[in-house]
């Protein structure tokens, strides 16, 4: 690889509060982010996602709490100081400059001769494959094209900190999914630290070695993919992180080292290895992913499982959901692969039990919002 | 009749029948790809060649008479008049140079006007918007009244710098050129700074963001991102007020006091005055054609700049 960068650096955020007004945008974010790392700030629109990223850019002002980059507080160090490469939402490409000349204007300001830049730039658009391209203006291009561009614009200068700005939102999946893989590719490659903001959250657990999960301007959790997906902290995480069922419930208390919760429609669950202790008569939601119940079409030989009634098969292709209702107006969605292992799925109306691994149902405490 | 045309077009395709097929339609297409824009551009066109262009083919008419009324032959001598004579040309030059100088003064005082009110989150701006606009609902003969108030031998300056001793007579403050300069730079500002404000404001912030994180400087980055993404502003804004300064009449009439002659000052006096009309009339396609001249240089300047 040609366009290799220089060590790469840390980056991290002390303490870091942001106010417009008296509204608090970002409200104490603390980050560390390792050198080349590949870190995406995940949360719901609103959550002060891009004004982390344009703190770190030096766009917008921390008003309270420190940056460093590479260990060196940059709290008032001017962007165009700050070594970023940045690519923003709309992509931000000069458009009365042709594709090469936006490439080449990082270069150009780095005061690089005029031989120097044309071999970066052909190299940096071999690298997003944007070969021919050079003379066209951005609005002659596709929206994957103009997002080519804003990326080799970004790395072309080989920036300490490369940070993204949901630069995949405007694609369509198949494209989205394509870019994915060579913005993970390209980073591996150039091994830049990177920040990724992306309020998709399949996004976030395919391309980035961290997730960081942020609500109203606070982190609440923050782990590596698996981590976040498997042992989410909160029911607003474990919501946020892929579909999940709730049904609701009470703590009865412990026996035999496990929680006894017993649901609406009855059915007393023993919750074994379920971290939090939760006081008896406490209202709790029982949380599970679809693909982490089992479905067994005979209920009655089976005595742990709930019994249920299958109300609706939605075919997927790979997978099938059974929407099982459980009683008591709870409905449980299992996910099923679709390997065709003889016993021939169940139809609707046909009588399940529902079952799971110890520790894959997570209980939360009822969130008088989510009750 | 917008609408009954729309219906019109609208109708007409669905009641083709499908077997009398494409070719009606195509040819229906393509009669209505040049029907839309000649219905468009038709009242104004109409207007433009009554209010326009008439008045202009008569006065170019009337340019190669020898008399008027009742010019006998076609002849060139009025514009061997307005060109050969020094005092014509002089007054063609000042004319021209007052347009000019104008422009450039509007251009470089308007744009920081223009930057903050396209870029400012400050709640003065809209007071400055107020401040910028509001000469435009005076009219121009109050706005030079009050320079003349200001500047006149009586005037407001001199006797405040009588009054403090700096000069014992009054200064010649208003009869020169530059005095007209700055009345017309006061009134003609505004239209540059609208015309580049609102090109600024289209300008999405975050290509000087991206210049920023790119290393620009602030400097470099104005003059790389925003001040040729702004150049149409200032073109159209330049455009507007050339026209109008080498046009104007009243404001060098009156604070050039008879010393700044223009040409607007000189046809009026042509015609009107010595009721010459044939050598007005070739004074004005002086103007005219000149104005034409350099709008079209201008034009074909800024073409290529903007397609480099
Ligand atoms: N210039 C501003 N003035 C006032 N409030 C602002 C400004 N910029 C952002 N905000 C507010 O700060 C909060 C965080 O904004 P931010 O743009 O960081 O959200 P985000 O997480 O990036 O959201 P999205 O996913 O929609 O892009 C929002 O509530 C927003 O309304
Ligand atoms: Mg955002």
């Amino acid at each position: 690889m040609t366009l290799r960068m220089a060590e790469p650096v840390s980056v991290s955020l002390d303490g870091v509060k942001k106010w417009y007004g008296s509204f608090a945008a970002v409200r104490d974010v603390s980050l560390a982010i390792a050198p080349g790392e590949i870190v995406s700030l995940l949360g719901p629109s609103g959550c002060g996602k891009t004004t982390t990223l344009r703190m770190i850019a030096g766009l917008e002002t921390a008003d309270e709490g420190e940056i460093r980059i590479a260990g060196q507080v940059v709290n008032d160090v001017a962007p165009w100081k700050r070594q970023i490469g940045m690519v923003f939402q709309n992509y931000a490409l000069f458009p009365h400059m042709t594709v090469e000349e936006n490439i080449a204007f990082g270069l150009q300001m780095q005061g690089m001769g005029r031989s120097g830049i044309a071999r970066q730039v052909r190299e940096a658009m071999a690298q997003v494959r944007l070969g021919g391209m050079e003379g066209r203006r951005p609005s002659q291009l596709s929206g994957g094209q103009r997002q080519r561009v804003a990326l080799a614009r970004a790395i072309v200068t080989r920036p300490r900190v490369l940070l993204l700005d949901e630069p995949l939102a405007a694609l369509d999946r198949k494209l989205r999914e394509q870019m994915q893989v060579e913005i993970r590719a390209l980073q591996r490659d150039l091994g830049i630290t990177t920040v990724f903001v992306t309020h998709d959250q399949e996004e976030a657990l395919t391309l980035s070695d961290r997730v960081v999960v942020m609500e109203a301007g606070q982190i609440v959790q923050s782990g590596t993919p698996a981590e976040i997906y498997e042992r989410p902290r909160s029911r607003f995480v474990s919501d946020f992180i892929g579909f999940t069922n709730a049904v609701a419930g009470t703590v009865e208390g412990i026996r035999e080292g496990a929680m006894q919760v017993r649901l609406a429609s009855g059915h007393v669950v023993p919750l074994e290895g379920a971290e939090a202790g939760f006081p008896a008569g406490h209202a709790v939601d029982l949380v599970i992913r679809p693909e982490k119940l089992r479905l067994s079409l005979a209920p009655e030989a089976r005595p742990g499982d709930i019994p249920g009634t299958v109300r609706h098969v939605v075919y997927m292709g790979a997978v099938t959901y059974y929407h099982v209702e459980i009683g008591g107006g709870a409905t449980l969605i299992a996910m099923m692969p679709n390997d065709a292992d003889g016993s021939g799925p169940p139809g609707q109306g046909s009588r399940v039990g529902l079952s799971w691994r110890p520790g894959h149902m997570l209980v939360f405490p009822r969130a008088a919002a989510a009750a | 009749m917008t609408r009954a045309l729309t219906e019109e077009t609208a109708a007409v395709p669905r009641m083709q029948q499908p077997a009398a097929g494409a070719a009606p339609r195509r040819r229906w297409r393509a009669l209505r790809q040049v029907l839309a824009p000649v219905l468009l551009l038709l009242p104004g066109a109409v207007l433009l060649a009554l209010v326009l262009v008439w008045p202009f083919l008569t006065m170019l008419g009337i340019s190669f008479t020898d008399r008027y009324p009742n010019g006998a032959a076609l002849t060139l001598d009025k514009y061997r008049d307005v060109l050969g004579d020094p005092y014509f040309l002089r007054i063609i030059l000042r004319t021209f140079g007052l347009g000019l100088v104008v422009t450039a003064i509007t251009a470089l005082l308007g744009y920081p006007v223009a930057w903050y009110l396209a870029r400012s989150r400050s709640r003065w701006k809209h007071l400055v918007f107020l401040g910028v606009i509001a000469p435009l609902l005076v009219s121009i003969v109050v706005r030079t009244m009050g320079w003349t108030i200001l500047l006149g031998n009586e005037g407001l300056v001199n006797s405040a710098l009588m009054a403090l001793g700096l000069t014992d007579t009054p200064l010649p403050l208003m009869q020169s050129f530059w005095s007209v300069v700055l009345g017309m730079v006061h009134i003609l500002l505004p239209f540059m700074v609208l015309s580049i404000a609102t090109v600024l404001g289209k300008i999405d912030p975050s290509l000087s963001e991206a210049a920023a994180l790119l290393g620009a400087h602030p400097v470099r980055n104005f003059l790389r991102v925003t001040l040729p993404l702004s150049a149409q502003g200032v073109a159209a804004g330049s455009v507007v007020v050339f026209c109008l300064s080498i046009g104007a009449y009243i404001t060098p009439l009156w604070l050039g006091r008879g010393q700044v002659t223009v040409l607007a000052i000189s046809i009026h006096e042509q015609m009107v005055v010595l009721v010459d009309w044939p050598t007005g009339a070739a004074a004005s396609m002086v103007l005219t054609i000149g104005t034409f001249v350099i709008l079209a240089l201008y034009g074909l300047a800024f073409a290529r700049h903007a397609r480099r």
